[in-house]
């Protein structure tokens, strides 16, 4: 039984030979001169056929064991030394991962858009809705409309640009919600806020000629001020983190009585009294109050029926307090050292 | 206005510190800014008078606050303490004749009440105490007459005035309004002429002082006066704030009225005066007071709903606690059904209707005793306008385009039309003035944004930052016939270039990045050069769109003088929100593989790109899915005066089906043969 010796001697050699062998080029040369047209398994194999019919199933039975036994050995060994070729491969393609990555430029919203952004959401989510007007306004709904009649002194306290043949830059944008106001009235509700850039004749380190307010206002049966000591409450939270609180202190506005400055608690020292808060605790945010009758009356409203209150920010406040910036002038003069920081 | 501590005391008898009175008032809304030590010299030698001075800032509505009687008042209803009058002050003294002056008010609309006194008086220095006074309050001693009349207004908050007795022609007061060239040397020696119908104090002869606002020369207290008339009086506001605004001149005395002083208080004040007048040795009454008593009530009244008050406050006082409230402050009330009538003071003008009432309850009882209650009634939905959220979307664009936002101011400069080269009639030339502005260069308002991007990019230019993009949406103000136009406008701006780095190139921020911008907002525009001044005399395009002009591009003109070359557009917002932000409906995926040619000839450089993609678009037809024009090459193989074109054609196959070779090159021949015949081309390999 030559051939029957002749398998069992592949089967220990062959398997053997594959064990030391280090690349796939190679193995497929072992693979070809084995079971190859050539190869050693397919020539005995082939001599099957010399042999008498009585051994012929023994035989072939066990060439065939050991034909599959070398084939599933040739196999393990590519899948392992695929692995390995592919892990060689990758170690070859190292790369330096700390090297910096293409450059991607991110572009910066202007805070003052961020802080008119981050206000609109809140006020969104709190259900009002934005209204927009006119920066060139008439006498009538920058000042009349809002109780300042002419000769008014609070028209001292807001030393106003004119153009020519009368017109007004408005100097808040209250008179949109006048607009508002008279669109809707006698009946409807009102929940708005009215965002935008207004004109004040001044010039100095603090105030800006040209700033951007955020007003808001709601008209609406039963409206209280404690209804809007909760709306400015969220707001503050919203807009200055979770654990500030407000506080309302009487001041005067023509188009509201009773009228309110807003003070949030200060969060560079959390109410302890720092510099920025000047001691206080306490910094200045808005001011605030429950809608005049005579501006509810001279836009269509029964004062009787309902009530409302508005408040009004400085956006360019709001984002000096947020961003920690020290001087208002930055926000115009578009530095890019300060751009770029937002 | 300054209160001094001291002096407060003297009136109201409380223990608080200034800064617990600070705080109690700041609380109430008499906002205190600050309490400031002073040391003065005193009556002992060796020992310093200590005092703390209150600074209020006080809102326009609270004239009342303008004396240290009147927050005193506040004072008393914040501690409930009692307000003693200062000595002197009594009631009754009615007005006599008098040999010795005549009062005659001719303009009775603007002074409702004049009262004189004539007085024997030995002029000198003041006693410390009294200078003290007026120095902690911020006021300078001058003599011991005007000392007492600026006491008394500090104290009382009724300005007075002292004239010099012995130079009053004909002896006799006359209130009337200036006449046309009218003037008056003031008591600071300036002449001035007075605008017509002020009000003026006048003798037989001239104008002596300007009611309300200031003394003049002529019959000033000096020196040499023996014998004086004080005044004290009750102008009308409107009439002072004009005269005082008019001439620039702002007193003590001048504020005061333009707020509204009391007029219950004209003869408090002159009795107070009287009394110092006389215990302080200063002087003696010669004759009784003459003048015109102004006519007023002490009490006006107003009605009070509590329940009203409730509501609008949002608390739940009990009526009995509301009147509590308003005794304090001086308002007694009287109950008619569900209503109150409340008895006002003279002295709080500003009190007039029930809300006023509403305000001073809440401020009493405290803001921070309101409680905090969620708004209630129909739910709302939140919501922007269409145009808002377009216009929130192409900033969002704008800003994951890589461009940086800027905000600049709505002012404009006219010499902006020299800086910008603009022709007489350019429309940047026609801004809207301002009538008040606060400089030249801040005198109009904008019609373009292009020179603050100009401006904003040059600043940044000289701080060594290597390229930057800009945008700024503002509006832009037209002039028209009526009102002046409001439009909203985008500026674009960008120079130098995006750095790169060890794997990245540089980007240069040109023209053509610009554009490329501009292709993104306002796809399939058209650029058509200009003629802008201000541009680069061929790098310059008028953008068109759905057949209108919407904006120009270009780079700035060599000579506008920046230090880079600096690209910008301007682009009216409308045009963009509408072809940008429009509903999208889906036009479903063709099956069908597109088959890419590219195609490369030489042609004239006088044949724009937008010239021959259009041709080649029309003769492609409706399979020829796009054209992109990706090498453009004038150098040593381009003859002169031509450039080589490359473009890449893309061809989709109508309905699922594809392309035969036949079926390409029928439709590559037609467009080969438009661009030999448009425009001459020579193929190249
Ligand atoms: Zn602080």
């Amino acid at each position: 039984m030559e051939l029957m010796e002749k398998l069992r001697h592949l089967s220990e050699v062959i398997p053997a030979k594959i064990a030391v062998l280090d690349n796939v080029a190679a193995l497929e040369e072992l693979r070809v001169s084995v079971l190859g047209k050539k190869g050693e398994l397919t020539a005995i194999l082939r001599g099957m056929g010399a042999l008498n019919p009585t051994d012929r199933p023994r035989v072939g039975q066990l060439a065939n064991e050991v034909r599959d036994q070398i084939e599933a050995a040739l196999e393990d060994k590519k899948t392992a030394l695929t692995a390995t070729e592919l892990v060689h491969k990758q170690q070859q393609e190292r790369i330096d991962v700390t090297l910096p990555g293409r450059q991607i430029y991110h572009a910066h919203v202007h805070p003052l858009s961020r802080i008119i952004d981050e206000a609109t959401e809140i006020f969104l989510g709190l259900g009002f809705s934005v209204a927009e007007g006119p920066e060139i306004e008439s006498e009538y709904y920058n000042f009349e409309a809002l109780n300042v009649p002419p000769l008014h002194p609070a028209r001292d306290m807001q030393d106003s640009f004119y153009l020519r043949e009368g017109w007004v830059m408005r100097t808040q944008t209250s008179p949109v919600q006048v607009r508002v106001m008279q669109a809707l009235s006698p009946h409807h509700p009102i929940r708005i806020i009215s965002p935008g850039k207004v004109y004040r004749r001044d010039d100095d380190a603090t105030h800006s000629p040209m700033f951007h307010q955020i007003e808001g206002l709601v008209i609406d049966k039963g409206v209280s001020l404690a209804h809007l000591k909760s709306i400015l409450l969220m707001f503050a939270r919203q807009m200055f983190g979770a654990e500030r609180e407000i506080r309302l202190r009487p001041s005067y506005f023509p188009f509201t009585e009773p009228s309110a400055e807003v003070d949030v608690s200060c969060g560079t020292c959390g109410g302890r009294g720092c510099r920025v808060c000047k001691g206080t605790g306490w910094v200045e945010i808005l001011g605030c109050g429950m809608v005049h009758p005579s501006v509810l009356s001279m836009s269509g409203y029964d004062p009787e029926v309902v009530s409302g209150f508005a408040f009004g920010m400085g956006v360019e406040r709001i984002a000096m307090l947020k961003y920690n910036v020290d001087d208002l002038r930055h926000f115009f003069v578009n530095d890019y050292r300060f751009i770029r920081q937002f | 206005m300054k209160v001094s501590l001291d002096w407060l005391k003297q009136i109201i008898a409380v223990e608080q510190t200034a800064t617990e009175i600070a705080a109690m008032l700041t609380h109430a809304g008499i906002a205190v800014d600050a309490v400031n030590k002073v040391s003065l010299a005193s009556e002992q030698a060796d020992e310093l008078f200590n005092d703390e001075v209150l600074e209020l800032d006080l809102t326009p509505n609270r004239a009342d606050c303008q004396s240290i009687l009147g927050v005193a008042y506040e004072v008393a209803a914040l501690t409930g303490k009692t307000v003693a009058l200062p000595d002197g002050v009594s009631v009754g003294t009615a007005l006599a004749s008098s040999p010795h002056l005549s009062v005659e008010v001719q303009a009775p609309s603007l002074c409702s009440g004049y009262l004189g006194l004539v007085l024997d008086v030995s002029l000198g220095e003041s006693p410390i105490w009294l200078k003290n006074r007026l120095e902690s309050v911020g006021l300078r001693p001058v003599n011991n007459v005007v000392d007492i009349t600026n006491f008394v207004m500090w104290e009382m908050g009724q300005p007075l005035h002292a004239f010099d007795y012995d130079r009053i022609a004909g002896k006799r007061l006359t209130i009337r309004e200036s006449v046309m060239g009218e003037s008056i040397t003031l008591i600071d020696g300036a002449a001035r002429e007075l605008p017509q119908g002020a009000l003026v104090i006048a003798d037989d002869k001239c104008a002596l002082a300007i009611a309300g606002v200031m003394g003049g020369q002529g019959s000033e207290v000096s020196g040499s006066t023996r014998r004086i008339v004080l005044e004290s009086a009750l102008f009308d506001r409107t009439s002072i704030r004009r005269t005082a605004r008019a001439l620039g001149l702002r007193t003590e005395a001048s504020l005061r009225f333009d707020k509204g002083v009391d007029p219950s208080g004209i003869k408090g004040a002159l009795q107070r005066a009287v009394h110092l007048f006389q215990s302080l040795g200063v002087g003696q009454i010669l004759g009784e007071c003459v003048g015109v008593e102004p006519v007023y009530c002490s009490y006006r009244h107003v009605s009070l709903r509590p329940e009203r008050a409730n509501s609008l406050l949002g608390i739940d006082l009990r009526p009995a606690e509301m009147d509590t409230i308003l005794m304090r402050l001086g308002m007694p009330t009287e109950v008619h059904g569900d209503c109150r009538v409340v008895s006002v003071p003279s002295r709080r003008g500003d009190i007039t209707q029930e809300v006023d009432l509403v305000e001073e309850i809440g401020r009493m009882h405290g803001f921070h005793n309101v409680p905090i209650s969620t708004l209630r009634g129909d739910v709302t939905q939140g919501r922007l306008t269409e145009d808002q959220r377009m216009s929130r979307s192409l900033r969002r664009t704008l800003l994951s385009l890589g461009v940086d936002e800027v905000i600049t101011a709505s002012f404009y400069d006219p010499d902006n039309a020299i800086k910008f080269m603009l022709p007489e009639r350019h429309a940047f030339r026609s801004a809207v003035a301002l009538a008040n502005p606060l400089s030249r260069d801040r005198s109009e308002l904008r019609p373009t944004l292009m020179p603050s991007m100009v401006g904003v990019l040059g600043y940044n230019q000289v701080r060594q930052v290597s390229g930057m993009s800009l945008f700024e949406l503002g509006t832009v103000y037209l002039p028209h016939a009526d009102k002046p136009l409001e439009q909203q406008n985008l500026c674009l701006g960008a120079f130098g270039v995006r750095e790169g780095n060890w794997i990245e190139q540089s980007a240069h921020l040109d023209f053509f990045y610009l554009k490329g911008l501009v292709e993104v907002l306002l796809p399939g525009a058209q650029y058509i050069a200009s003629q802008e001044p201000f541009l680069h005399l061929t790098r310059q395009a008028e953008i068109w769109h759905a057949g209108t002009s919407v904006g120009y591009i270009g780079e700035i003109h060599p000579l506008i003088g920046l230090k880079e070359r600096t690209v910008v557009a301007e682009i009216a917002v409308a045009s963009i929100l509408h072809s940008l932000f429009g509903k999208p409906l889906y036009r479903g995926i063709s099956s069908s593989i597109a088959v890419k040619r590219d195609i490369a000839f030489v042609v004239d450089e006088s044949i724009s790109a937008a010239d021959i993609l259009a041709s080649i678009r029309q003769a492609g037809g409706e399979r020829l899915s796009s054209a992109t024009l990706f090498d453009v090459y004038v150098g040593s193989s381009t003859p002169l005066g031509s450039r080589s074109i490359a473009i890449r054609l893309e061809f989709v196959p109508l309905g699922g089906t594809s392309f035969t070779e036949a079926e390409l090159s029928v439709m590559l021949g037609k467009i080969r043969s438009e661009l030999e015949l448009a425009f001459g081309v020579t193929w190249r390999a």
